[in-house]
């Protein structure tokens, strides 16, 4: 267990992932967190069609997950979220994730991963820094 | 927005998450990585010491967007920053409620910023989860 965060370097990048967004998505996460918000929901397009920023702040998950990191056994312990523009249905998003920092702390090993999101005109979106760390 | 001023709390969210809500948002993610994590998978959360298992801190989080977005509406998706350290953990059938107080109010030229404390506490008051949120407010947003 563990190999791969062993192999973690500082300023590694580790991966890219593009999605675009969708009705379906949002609808499976708004009932995972039971956000009613009308904003959500698809219907006359413009301001009706935002999507809940979730759905590119937790995008260091699906980039270190696919990159095969294993953090099974991680807690999220901190999380430094900005959104810089609204992202809609359709907008399709690209996100890149480096490693930023790797220390060790009480004898736990903590990684601090970076994540910068552009949408399809190379405008950035979102950017944020989580940490996990492994106990395991 | 313009009842927003130093002291104003913001609408609280109070939420019991289960299981399966911790796992449909797992489904979002590919792979077989969260059908075995501890965050879905009761015996994988006994092998770190827990009963059961605990939510993920991204899936909390999402109840402080949840206050945020209630009250700042589009500005906080276009200009909305948080800082947030994650104190204890969360397991289903746990009530946690979304809270917010504006602590400082900043206007200049091209508008206000106003900065928040945040967290999430559970039944007993004590804090899950906690830091700060800032949100800027164009002229026409306020």
């Amino acid at each position: 267990m563990g190999r791969k965060w062993d192999e973690i370097r500082v300023g590694q990048e580790i991966g890219t992932w593009k999605h675009v967004i969708t009705e379906n998505e949002i609808i499976t996460l708004n009932e995972a967190v039971e956000d009613t918000n009308p904003w959500y929901l698809k219907d006359a397009g413009g301001a009706n069609s935002i999507a809940p920023p979730m759905l590119i702040a937790d995008d260091y998950l699906h980039i270190a997950v696919n990159a095969g990191f294993e953090l099974s056994y991680c807690f999220h312990t901190r999380t430094e979220q900005k959104f810089l523009r609204l992202i809609k249905i359709g907008n399709c998003i690209s996100s890149t994730s480096r490693i930023v920092d790797k220390y060790e702390k009480r004898d736990r090993e903590y990684i601090v991963i970076e994540t910068l999101s552009k949408d399809e005109e190379n405008n950035l979106v979102a950017k944020s820094k989580n940490t996990l760390v492994r106990v395991l | 927005m313009n009842r927003i001023e130093v002291g104003y709390s913001l609408e609280s969210v109070v939420k019991r998450p289960t299981l399966e809500q911790s796992r449909l948002n797992a489904s979002r993610y590919k792979g077989e990585f969260w059908e075995t994590s501890i965050h879905t998978n009761e015996a994988e959360a006994r092998k770190v010491g827990f009963t059961k298992p605990l939510f993920e801190g991204m899936f909390l989080i999402n109840y402080i967007f949840q206050i945020m977005s209630n009250a700042f509406r589009e500005a906080w998706f276009r200009q909305g920053e948080l800082s947030i350290a994650l104190l204890s953990p969360v397991f289903p059938g746990e009530s946690v409620t979304a809270k917010g107080v504006v602590i400082e109010k900043v206007q200049d030229d091209e508008g206000i910023t106003v900065i928040l404390d945040v967290w999430l506490e559970n039944d007993r008051t004590d804090k899950i989860l906690a830091g700060k949120a800032v949100v800027r407010l164009e002229p026409d947003q306020m």
